[in-house]
């Protein structure tokens, strides 16, 4: 189902891996703008939830000399035959025509999973348990977005309550259409090396579209034909052709357990 | 009247379907309901009107200025201060997640003692004014003259106000020692401050035109100085011309990014100092204002000409080839070389230190921006009625009667080990200040608590780094908490308690009040404003009220640069003795400890930060051995196979890593935080990897050699 409208923003990204030195400070920023726990003791590489999570690649010539690079990957927000919309039992996966966005609506979910096995890109995640903050620090989350209990799937949502602000704020203003200023997901706001370009794929004049569509940025997998609304850009054409080959290829260090 | 089956039957039926029909099952699934929104797991979201609050992050010694969003006086989210001119808009992850630290599960609610009799100390609560009375009796006899024993202060972010404050203090006393750690970034500007004729005052690292970075160990693309401006000369590199080249033996952070990787073999930077230092002789490569600059320059020459450069890349492993490029590449524009310390494993030997802070001085004289610059010094730095600074290491062993070890931390390990053998031995004490139960302030006798970041006035650090001074103030976000004041207030009842005169400003408030007005009454530079995203000069402010109303508001004030440069000329003490390195016995392996600058345990770091460390390997855990895959198969280990490490002083399970990248022969080990929960407030973590590392008298742990096999 092709999510573009006449009338309705794209929002998409462009990630600079060149950029990317692997600091986490995207992770970091996304899990306390959107009430994302702290793991569970029991919690591993497999079970733990991060909306943001970025991948270590390296291309390695089996002598230890090679290239490393540093991969961001969340929700890619596929546009096309959204893949966990289209198997989804409980209507729980929303894409919003007039932004693009695919939404999660966890009171709807029940569980199942069957989205995280659709998502070629595990980029969704499962609350095995209930979320649980320490002693006091629950003072501190975001009010903005509604914690998640065990049992239900959650996922990257491009930061939607900072998009609801930004709505809020123009309606204050008496405008209808939002500042692209005023809205930028946590992630993007906290890259020290400005390496993901946030805006709206759908309007030519923003940098995010110049930097889609100049036919340097690519998509992982896109051979799929999903559409992700998720760019990259690298100079290293290693990590370019790692972008169409089965995700395992693109492994993460693991410390496993 | 008969009642019989049927009778029953229908009875019961139609009791059921009376029910139904009633309020009564509604009634309990509504009940229900209400009971499931509401259990106690459901977090209570704050309330209130949204503000934005400045601030700055005091975590390590960087000092990231951030903004908080505030919802009903309560911080829910913090970012970099956009356009920022010392921060430049960034803040790490430790700093992202900062305004959790007031709630960490490690935090100290009250006075402890620690007995560390066991492998994990035991933790027993004690009253405060016993302590302090305690405290102030070694007070009053140390005060009384030579053998009462020496009374220290350990410092990892010496500069503060507060640190003034510390050595005032201590100047009180016949036989006193302000320490500092010998690796706090500054290990290059130390050791060419060490080398000059006449004191050039304080110095630092001018990244301006510079063409290469050469560091030696330094985290240089991972949290070493001022983050954010590194960030964006790594962002820029390309349109700047500028290029990183790391000399480490570990596949770090900075050594990936970096554009040229030296992997030497553990131990061997001095040797590829020197050898850098060859070839620039020998091709002429030193400028004749470098070599005006440096006294006995024929005899330093002479020295360097022995250097044999087969026996560097033997020993080194690094060809003599790629020596003689980094030579010519340094020499051809500006460039700057930087010693470094990794942040668990340690820093360099001074000597060599020495060398590689030596190379900065064949390629330049001091003073030129794009190097080593002088910093003109803070506007209130005393010199007299002050204790000098001292490396930790170089305090006599087991002469110390009370050591105190403030809560600033640097992102760096101290090893507890070193700080443990300066005290006396029956009858030696420390005393922590820490607001979490960290590995140091667990190696202390006593732990008095103090206030986590934000929830007292505290001023912002600045990188040891840095080219110019900086000043800010770290302003609260939490409201304060009962019994845990700041360290000034544990000093002024300390003095109280040992009658010693009090020091001069009582509350931090004023302490650092007196800061800015000498700053201000010294006219110099200029204050960022964040609000405005503007700059002001304070040669322009009307009043230090205006200057100190500008710091509360999130104000930045950054000195003007030393435009004269520097007229100082340099001796290099030429090193008599050879260094002899031990090499790994048949079967055996090198032990590297190595960690991430400020995050090198759980009580560092909020609970959150499983996120990069238990939920996604993005950083590794505490007590992840990464080793080779050729190495590994040698000692019969797989990847996620459990280890067990054993060096002269003991063992440790390790969890393996293979990492291709990293050199035969060699294991790093992680000294990070560990899964969330494995700590806990009556079993603080303690270093356990390094209490197998011996800390030479140096005060370097960098090489153990040790064995590995299947745990």
């Amino acid at each position: 189902m092709e999510q573009t409208s006449q009338q309705g923003a794209r929002y998409g990204m462009v990630i600079d891996l060149d950029r990317c030195t692997g600091c986490g400070a995207c992770m970091m920023a996304c899990a306390v703008e959107n009430n994302v726990p702290p793991a569970a003791m029991k919690a591993t590489e497999r079970t733990g939830i991060t909306w943001m999570r970025v991948y270590e690649a390296r291309n390695d010539n089996g002598n230890g000399a090679g290239d490393t690079a540093y991969i961001p990957m969340m929700c890619q927000q596929c546009g096309h035959d959204t893949p966990c919309m289209s198997v989804c039992p409980q209507n729980a996966v929303d894409v919003d025509p007039a932004t693009g966005i695919v939404g999660q609506i966890p009171q709807r979910c029940l569980g199942c999973r069957y989205c995280m096995t659709a998502c070629p890109y595990h980029a969704r995640y499962f609350n095995w348990w209930d979320p649980e903050w320490p002693d006091g620090m629950e003072a501190m989350l975001n009010p903005d977005v509604a914690p998640r209990m065990r049992g239900v799937v959650e996922k990257c949502n491009f930061c939607h309550g900072r998009l609801h602000e930004a709505k809020a704020k123009a309606a204050l203003a008496g405008k209808t259409a939002i500042d692209p200023a005023d809205y930028v997901p946590a992630c993007v706001e906290s890259c020290p090396t400005q390496a993901i370009v946030f805006g709206d794929l759908a309007d030519p004049s923003s940098n995010v579209a110049a930097l889609a569509g100049d036919g340097e940025s690519f998509q992982f997998l896109a051979k799929l034909g999903t559409r992700p609304k998720v760019y990259y850009r690298t100079e290293r054409s290693w990590v370019k052709a790692s972008a169409d080959g089965p995700a395992r290829k693109m492994e993460s260090v693991t410390a496993a357990k | 009247m008969d009642l019989n089956r049927r009778d029953l039957l229908k009875l019961a039926g139609g009791s059921a379907l009376g029910v139904i029909l009633s309020p009564l099952p509604w009634k309990l699934l509504d009940d229900s309901a209400i009971w499931t929104q509401n259990w106690s797991i459901t977090p209570k979201l704050a309330h209130g009107p949204v503000t934005l609050r400045y601030s700055a992050c005091t975590l390590c010694s960087a000092g990231c200025a951030l903004q908080a969003r505030c919802v009903g006086n309560v911080p829910v989210a913090v970012a970099g201060v956009p356009a920022h001119p010392v921060t430049r808009g960034a803040l790490c992850p430790l700093g992202l997640s900062s305004h959790h630290m007031s709630r960490h599960p490690l935090r100290l609610a009250g006075p402890v003692r620690i007995d560390g009799t066991s492998d994990r100390g035991r933790v027993e609560p004690v009253e405060m004014d016993p302590t302090f009375a305690a405290l102030g009796e070694i007070l009053r006899s140390a005060g009384k003259g030579i053998g009462a024993g020496t009374i220290a202060v350990l410092d990892r972010q010496p500069g503060r106000a507060l640190s003034m404050a510390y050595r005032q203090f201590l100047a009180g006393f016949p036989e006193a020692a302000y320490l500092v750690p010998s690796h706090l970034e500054d290990e290059t500007t130390s050791a060419l401050r060490a080398m000059a004729t006449a004191d050039p005052g304080p110095m630092g690292v001018d990244f301006t035109d510079v063409k290469t970075v050469l560091s030696f160990g330094a985290p240089v693309l991972d949290g070493w100085g001022t983050p954010g401006a590194m960030m964006e000369l790594f962002k820029e590199r390309r349109r700047l011309g500028l290029r990183f080249i790391q000399v480490e033996t570990r596949p770090s952070r900075t050594a990936i990014a970096s554009d040229r990787w030296l992997r030497i073999v553990p131990g061997t930077e001095r040797e590829v100092a020197w050898g850098i230092a060859r070839v620039l002789i020998d091709e002429k490569l030193v400028p004749p204002s470098a070599i005006r600059s440096i006294t006995d320059y024929p005899l330093l020459v002479k020295k360097i000409q022995e250097v044999d450069i087969s026996r560097v890349t033997t020993e080194s492993g690094i060809p003599s080839a790629e020596i003689a490029a980094v030579a010519r590449e340094i020499s051809r524009a500006p460039a700057v070389v930087i010693a470094g310390s990794d942040p668990a494993g340690g820093s360099l030997d001074p000597e060599t230190r020495n060398v590689i802070a030596l190379l900065n001085l064949l390629l330049a004289p001091s003073g030129s921006t794009g190097g080593i610059v002088r910093r003109g010094p803070m506007p209130d730095a005393l010199k007299e009625n002050v204790r000098p600074a001292m490396s930790l290491d170089t305090v006599p062993d087991h002469s110390l009667r009370l050591m105190i070890v403030d809560s600033a931390e640097s992102g760096y390990v101290v090893s507890p080990e070193m700080m443990r053998r300066k005290m006396r031995r029956n009858d030696g004490q420390i005393v922590a200040l820490s607001s979490t139960l960290t590995p140091l302030a667990a190696a202390a006798d006593f732990i008095i608590p103090v206030a986590a970041p934000f929830e007292k006035l505290d001023e912002t650090p600045h990188a040891p780094s840095a080219a110019r001074e900086s000043f800010s103030l770290s302003l609260p976000l939490h409201p304060e908490r009962p019994g845990a004041g700041d360290p000034l207030s544990f000093l002024v009842r300390l003095t109280a308690a040992g009658d010693r005169p009090l020091p001069e400003a009582t509350t931090m408030e004023s302490l650092l009040r007196r800061r800015a007005d000498a700053i201000q009454a010294s006219r110099r530079g200029r204050v960022y404003l964040p609000s405005s995203r503007s700059t002001v000069a304070v040669a322009d402010l009307a009043s230090a009220e205006e200057f100190w109303g500008h710091l509360q508001a999130g104000g930045c004030w950054m000195d003007d640069p030393v435009k004269s440069p520097s007229r100082v000329t340099f001796r290099f003490p030429v090193p008599q003795e050879e260094q002899t390195r031990a090499a790994a016995a048949d079967g055996g392996i090198i032990l590297m400890p190595f960690g991430w600058k400020g995050a090198t345990a759980s009580a560092h770091v909020s609970p959150i930060m499983s996120k990069l460390f238990q939920e996604s390997a993005v950083r590794d855990l505490d007590g992840i051995a990464v080793i080779a895959p050729a190495t590994a198969a040698a000692h019969g280990l797989e990847d996620g196979m459990i280890a067990r490490i054993a060096t002269a002083r003991g063992k440790k399970d390790v969890r393996v890593r293979c990492d291709a990248a990293a050199r035969d022969g060699v294991v790093h080990v992680c000294v990070g935080p560990r899964p969330n929960g494995e700590d806990t407030p009556s079993s603080p973590a303690t270093d356990e990897l390094l209490s197998l590392c011996e800390t030479a008298n140096d005060g370097t742990w960098r090489i153990t050699m040790a064995t590995i096999e299947k745990g």
